[in-house]
């Protein structure tokens, strides 16, 4: 299978031309590790070597450790320094109450994506009422919510039925939600940290490449796992442009 | 100056899950290496993983007559009695056998040097490298948990120490695990990591600061995609003269295999 999109990965070469939209990455630092070159100049020549076009940030820490809110502030530095390069999710730590005020205060802030969330660490669930009203916010806006794990595609389905303008972005290429991606216009399944054999031709197979969002977890991954998982795809490049960058476009758009 | 990879890190045969064994053939490997652009591999067989000896025996006839691929022999602490090391060692000498590979989680042994010191003077003597595996297969979250990876550190540094002239490779060295490599990197001269689940500009840190000769590529094929961990080199922010020896130059001269 022939492959221009292999072609300059193989060489290393700058992914001039093409549409590159990194749907998942973390900005700060987090506790168990130490990430080197993480400033916002070194990011930005990172991506820039590489040729990410959009890198759409959250926190590190995602909602884990350290202050939420403290941590939104430090996302939406970064937004400010290049508004060109950086979109941002407001993190939502569903220990709090108060969603929509945070969210609010995110957007104004800059962070205009919608948001990043980590319920099930909290050892709560998106169907209990106290999110209710957060969820109608993001529903009437149109807004992302990125989660690392929504949890059994049974407890999902409700929400997506329900919210039909949010756009329920999995973190972390489960394959579990597949059928629901093929079901449900609002569902979208991220390749971020999907380096299994195979697996981004297996999950574009089994959710269709329309529904399948590029996402690399950088700074806590390297940026380029997820690329090259996906240049590798044994995929036409018209899917391959989909997923890296295409498809979050329509979603940033919409 | 062209980027040559070789991946010390290929495994052979089916394995109990079959999506962890998606291709297991010789053919079927050897082709997705062509595809990738990978030149060369040690491997080694799933079957070792319960009967090592009759794994290793399985991988060599597998293997033979296919030039590129390098046999890695699975073993565990010889001072069980379960072999004699020395024997079995020239034994694996002369089959070709290019490095041993030992799981102490899966296989359930120690490190210390009680246990090991025999296997380590057997490696020695026949020129293997060790390569430690801490890869833990009922892990339901595989693959996505090799990220999360992390090596009994403290073990190897007392084996880098206890065993100065014998040579570790350590696979699956773990994305949140840069204070414990970096402390290790800095203590010893005999212990090398697979360039794989790295978090983000660690390739640059151990290149800049221990260098690159410390770092050798490995995929975990067929758990793993390949293609992931040679975008990672592609695109470090490294020299070209680091990226070429990481790639393959420095497995290669571990395994004292020619480079072509």
């Amino acid at each position: 299978m022939n492959s221009k999109i292999l072609q300059i990965v193989k060489e290393g070469r700058r992914l001039e031309g093409e549409l590159i939209i990194d749907s998942h990455c973390h900005v700060g630092h987090a506790m168990p590790t130490i990430t080197h070159g993480d400033s916002i100049h070194a990011i930005e020549g990172t991506l820039d070597r590489i040729g990410i076009d959009t890198a759409c940030i959250c926190t590190r820490g995602a909602g884990v450790v350290g202050d939420p809110f403290e941590a939104n502030n430090i996302t939406a530095s970064y937004v400010k320094s290049n508004p060109q390069l950086f979109r941002g999710y407001v993190t939502i730590a569903a220990n709090y109450g108060n969603y929509v005020e945070e969210i609010k205060r995110g957007e104004a802030m800059g962070l205009d994506l919608g948001i990043k969330m980590h319920v099930y660490r909290q050892k709560h669930d998106l169907n209990e009422p106290r999110f209710a009203e957060m969820l109608e916010y993001l529903d009437s806006r149109g807004r992302i919510l990125l989660h690392h794990y929504f949890g059994p595609p049974a407890r999902l389905e409700p929400l997506l039925k329900k919210y039909r303008n949010i756009k329920f972005l999995e973190g972390h290429c489960i394959f579990e939600y597949a059928e629901l991606a093929r079901k449900y216009e609002n569902m979208y399944i991220n390749t971020c940290a999907e380096i299994g054999f195979d697996n981004i031709r297996r999950i574009v197979e089994a959710a269709g490449a329309e529904k399948i969002i590029y996402g690399s977890d950088m700074s806590a991954l390297d940026v380029t796992f997820s690329l090259g998982a996906v240049a590798y795809a044994k995929i036409p490049d018209d899917d391959k442009r989909k997923i890296l960058g295409l498809n979050m476009k329509n979603i940033m758009e919409s | 100056m062209k980027i040559e990879f070789f991946d010390c890190n290929v495994r052979l045969g089916r394995a109990n899950n079959p999506n962890d064994s998606k291709i297991h053939t010789a053919v079927e490997i050897t082709a997705h290496m062509k595809y990738c652009g990978i030149k060369g591999a040690l491997i080694f067989h799933n079957q070792a993983l319960s009967d090592w000896r009759g794994g290793n025996e399985r991988l060599a006839a597998e293997i033979s007559g296919i030039s590129n691929l390098h046999g890695c022999a699975v073993v565990v602490p010889s001072c069980t009695g379960e072999y004699e090391a020395d024997t079995y060692f020239k034994e694996l000498a002369n089959a070709d056998f290019k490095a041993i590979r030992m799981f102490p989680r899966l296989n359930n042994f120690s490190l210390k040097p009680y246990s090991v010191e025999e296997t380590f003077k057997g490696a020695l003597k026949y020129h293997f490298p060790v390569i430690l595996d801490f890869i833990d297969y009922n892990d339901s979250m595989l693959p996505y948990s090799t990220w999360d990876f992390s090596p009994d550190y403290d073990a190897i540094f007392e084996l880098a120490h206890a065993f100065p002239q014998n040579r570790f490779i350590i696979v699956l060295p773990g994305m949140q695990t840069q204070r414990k490599q970096y402390a290790l990197l800095a203590k010893t001269d005999n212990v090398y990591l697979e360039c794989s689940s790295f978090g983000f500009g660690t390739i640059e840190h151990i290149c800049n600061n221990f260098g690159s000769e410390k770092l050798v590529f490995g995929t975990y094929t067929p758990i793993l995609e390949p293609g992931a961990f040679m975008t990672y080199i592609n695109y470090a922010d490294i020299p070209i003269e680091d990226k070429i020896a990481i790639a393959g130059r420095n497995v290669e001269r571990l395994l004292g295999i020619a480079h072509e």
